[in-house]
């Protein structure tokens, strides 16, 4: 009787041992604009990521730009985008809010609409490299179209930030701004902006 | 009678727990430099999870050190996400046991230098507004509550770095903006030299290499006084004072000085751990005493009272044997004592560099000497190098170098 007692709590600790240890560790999907879930911290969140985007896209169908540069060029503006500029004090932001723009307008615009000039480095090489492979004939040519796309407008994300703190909290409003620039004259064409704040308590004690 | 013993062994089990040393990266370092800490800190998620956090830090310098450099920003930038948006942990444990049961997050100049650091490894890859964040993400930590008095950033380097990424965008007006900031800092040497010649918009857009030289031995903490209830911040030893810089055999002149870090360390006010750290060490001698002589005394009643007595009484001495009021020692000991500052112009292209570095008399350390190092100036933008007097950051010569896999042809740690 005894020794089966001592195997049960043997099974038991190994139990709780192995769901409070590594051995039980596993990662849960989240909804993605589930604030509650994961690290607490004053800096852009998720949830942010869809409010912002959801907010250009609603601010450029209002404003009418594809319409009104259709009106006088009977073409959709080409955009390319430029570097971001992050006045945030928290890296690796720009470039996941200008893909997800990027990738939203391409969804809710029809090619009709927008157009844009991919304009990475990598991609750029590797144009290249291709065009002139067709141009000495080793690739076939399908389109004879030989010249890229010139942008009517560049889209520039510009991120910045007012950071507070009192050691206690940490508390930072992010002004989330996205840019349509005329390529030929630089008149600011767009400028949409959305801000969030975003406080996070730090443990007193900690230090 | 076995519970009482079975409980005390759980109880010193945990208070031996809690006094475990974290990693020795300084005994490391000279067993056998950055190669041994990167792999004695290649499966960092091993060590104890309050320590992690120094423990990534320590991978991710080594790496540096040793010229992965994207696999140091990779690391950097994980410790980053933990001192910048974690909770840590393990305070209510500090509160009775040892204060290292706390996760380790880092003083402010050490939650500086893991943003600088992360800066300067994107600047250096090209992610200009990343680093950008970074050098800002510096100046927050290293300021207090404004409001209430508190130290306000003056730690230079953040704010050098900030203005070369201001200006890779053209910003003349922001740079001149921190360059007011800086300027309006109290010129105290003990901080930075006060004849620093690059504090001017001409300066700063005239020069297109910048040379980070970090010298010494950053500060270290021991628990001193009452029960070891005193975190003491210590003075690094280091003989080096200064560095000429050599470019294609020409001297540049001297390196300034525009960061002490043990002047940053002593400076950041107190902790509010350190008023708990005193209460326990009242506490337990409180305990010791009050448990001691409640078993005296029961001792000397004897009897069925004595006999409650002396149990009431063992049970507050062993509580107060266990309490630790000893301050955590844990820091980051691979950060430098000094940064100092080389800027200049140098014509597009690839040149020869050489430092020597001198004792505060002017005596050359000649051992120190660090020559064959190549500086890649571009056609437009900064060459950018963090160097170290010693042991000596490894410069990458390709782009391969600095993205290689620092454990590629390496045994696993055992």
């Amino acid at each position: 009787m005894k020794i089966r007692f001592l195997l049960c709590l043997l099974v038991l600790f190994s139990f709780s041992a192995l769901t409070t240890t590594g051995c039980g560790r596993q990662s849960t999907r989240v909804d993605i604009k589930d604030d509650e879930e994961g690290p607490e911290s004053s800096g852009p969140y998720s949830a942010d990521l869809v409010e912002v985007t959801d907010m250009m896209v609603e601010k450029l169908k209002k404003q009418k730009i594809s319409e009104n540069f259709q009106s006088r060029y009977k073409e959709p503006p080409i955009i390319a985008i430029i570097r971001p500029q992050n006045d945030t004090r928290f890296p690796e932001v720009t470039q996941i809010f200008q893909e997800d723009l990027l990738t939203a307008m391409m969804e809710k615009f029809t090619r009709e609409q927008f157009r844009f000039s991919q304009r990475d480095s990598d991609v750029q090489t590797a144009v290249a490299s291709e065009k002139e492979a067709k141009e000495a004939g080793e690739r076939t040519d399908r389109t004879g179209r030989k010249t890229k796309l010139g942008a009517d407008y560049f889209m520039k994300a510009k991120f910045s930030t007012l950071s507070m703190t009192d050691g206690k909290l940490e508390d930072d409003t992010i002004l989330y701004t996205f840019e349509l620039i005329d390529t030929e004259t630089d008149e600011l064409i767009f400028k949409g902006g959305h801000k969030i704040r975003r406080v996070s308590s730090k443990s007193a004690v900690y230090r | 009678m076995r519970a009482p013993v079975a409980l005390s062994l759980v109880l010193l089990l945990a208070l031996a727990a809690g006094c475990q040393s974290v990693y020795d990266a300084k005994a490391a370092m000279q067993k056998g430099g950055y190669t041994q800490v990167m792999m004695d800190t290649q499966d960092y998620q091993a060590y104890p999870e309050r320590d992690q956090t120094l423990i990534l830090n320590y991978r991710a310098h080594a790496k540096m050190g040793l010229g992965y450099l994207d696999s140091a920003r990779a690391d950097y930038f994980r410790a980053w996400n933990m001192m910048n948006h974690g909770d840590g942990g393990g305070v209510a444990a500090a509160n009775w046991f040892s204060e290292r049961q706390k996760w380790w997050m880092g003083d402010p100049y050490e939650r500086a230098f893991n943003s600088w650091y992360l800066g300067c490894l994107y600047f250096q890859a090209g992610k200009f507004e990343d680093g950008m964040a970074c050098f800002r993400n510096a100046i927050f930590v290293d300021t207090g509550d404004l409001k209430q008095g508190e130290f306000a950033a003056d730690w230079l380097p953040a704010f050098i770095m900030r203005m070369r990424c201001f200006l890779t965008r053209g910003d003349t007006g922001s740079v001149q903006m921190l360059l007011d900031e800086v300027n309006k800092l109290e010129k105290d040497k003990a901080n930075f030299d006060p004849k620093l010649p690059w504090l001017t918009l001409e300066a700063q857009k005239d020069a297109n290499v910048v040379l980070m030289v970090e010298l010494g031995q950053g500060p270290y903490f021991t628990a001193e006084g009452h029960h070891g209830s005193v975190r003491a911040i210590n003075q690094g030893e280091y003989k080096e004072a200064w560095a000429e810089v050599f470019v294609d055999g020409k001297s540049l002149g001297s390196t300034y000085k525009i960061g002490d870090t043990f002047y940053q360390a002593i400076t950041r006010g107190g902790r509010v751990m350190d008023d708990i750290l005193k209460g326990k060490a009242i506490a337990k001698t409180t305990m010791i005493a009050t448990g001691a002589t409640a078993m005296a005394v029961g001792h000397a009643v004897g009897g069925k009272g004595g006999a409650v007595a002396m149990g009431v009484g063992a049970v507050i001495l062993l509580g107060g044997l266990l309490m630790n009021a000893e301050a955590d020692t844990r820091g980051n000991v691979l950060l430098p004592g000094e940064t100092h500052l080389m800027m200049a112009k140098a014509a597009p292209g690839q040149h020869d560099l050489e430092l020597r570095y001198y004792d505060a008399s002017g005596r050359e350390l000649r051992d120190m000497r660090q020559t064959g190092l190549k500086l890649d100036v571009p056609e437009t933008g900064d060459a950018m190098l963090l160097l170290r007097s010693r042991p000596h950051y490894s410069v990458p010569d390709s782009a391969a170098a600095k993205a290689a896999d620092p454990y590629a042809g390496l045994a696993k740690k055992p």
